[in-house]
């Protein structure tokens, strides 16, 4: 029997934390199968858009709205939260999956930006996160 | 990504009640084998809709915990109805590991998991079990291809 997941003592119920990162990892599966030329039929355009919408809708950057309520109050950001500018990539990318998705023109150029800001995505998650994480990015 | 040659296609069935965890699984799914999959949200709905569709349904992924049936039950079910068919058991709970390979599961996947642990298993799966069933036309709405540059 085959087994995979959350190593026997650390089992636990997904929380939204675990949802959110799942799906941005997919949404990043997502865009690079998409700029490496696979095949796209309805069936995967629809799970990129329901997808690509979730992602977007949760992109929220908790910990500067919390700044904003009590401003000069807030702790420094500890060294594993993400700035604000990852997450309105992870908007970005979203956005751009969601255009993938409904068919709209993709030149080169919207290419080309998709390419780095998913690079810059996964860049700060390797290094937010460590190298245990970066084995996501090989991607099939 | 492999699931669109025609050996390797089936037909999946997610049952979990959570439903983000089940809207996610369903959306990893799809993308990667580019089919029409059904998620359902309890055990007996889920037994329902395999016996209903015996010949349709390859593979099954369901959470331990269900209302109605739980998902072991669910397994010894399928198991007994039909030992070829392929079944992922999902559990935020470790111990039910041993339970699933004694009742015959084909996979155990711990809560929380990752997308890639999600894909991997089926992948693996659906490569060295193979197809059981005659693949099925899809209704392909025209869209703009993007070819390999």
């Amino acid at each position: 029997m085959l087994r995979l997941g959350a190593p026997p003592t650390e089992t636990r119920e997904m929380d939204l934390d675990d949802i959110f990162f799942a799906r941005l990892k997919l949404l990043l599966i997502m865009a690079k199968a998409y700029l490496n030329g696979w095949p796209m039929g309805e069936q995967r355009r629809q799970a990129m858009l329901a997808n690509a919408r979730h992602v977007e809708s949760e992109s929220i950057d908790l910990g500067r709205l919390a700044e904003g309520l009590h401003p000069g109050e807030s702790p420094p950001p500890a060294p594993t939260e993400f700035d604000h500018l990852f997450y309105q990539r992870v908007k970005l990318l979203a956005i751009m999956i969601k255009a993938v998705a409904k068919g709209y023109p993709m030149g080169e150029q919207r290419k080309r930006a998709m390419q780095e800001n998913l690079d810059a995505i996964c860049q700060t998650l390797i290094l937010n996160r460590g190298e245990a994480d970066m084995a996501f990015l090989k991607v099939a | 990504m492999d699931s669109t040659r025609a050996s390797t296609r089936c037909n999946i069935v997610i049952v979990d009640d959570d439903q983000l965890v089940r809207d996610f699984a369903a959306h990893a799914v799809i993308f990667h084998t580019n089919r029409r999959i059904v998620a359902l949200e309890n055990g007996f709905d889920g037994w329902q809709y395999i016996q209903n569709r015996r010949h349709e349904v390859d593979m099954v992924i369901a959470d331990a915990h269900l209302p109605d049936m739980d998902g072991l039950e669910l397994l010894t079910l399928v198991k007994q109805d039909d030992p070829g068919k392929r079944f992922i058991l999902t559990s935020s709970n470790g111990t039910h590991e041993q339970t699933a390979g004694r009742l015959g599961a084909d996979a155990f996947l711990a809560k929380p998991y990752d997308v890639q642990d999600l894909l991997r298993i089926i992948q693996e799966l659906v490569r060295t079990h193979g197809a059981t069933r005659p693949t099925q036309a899809t209704i392909a709405f025209p869209t703009p291809d993007h070819k390999p540059s």
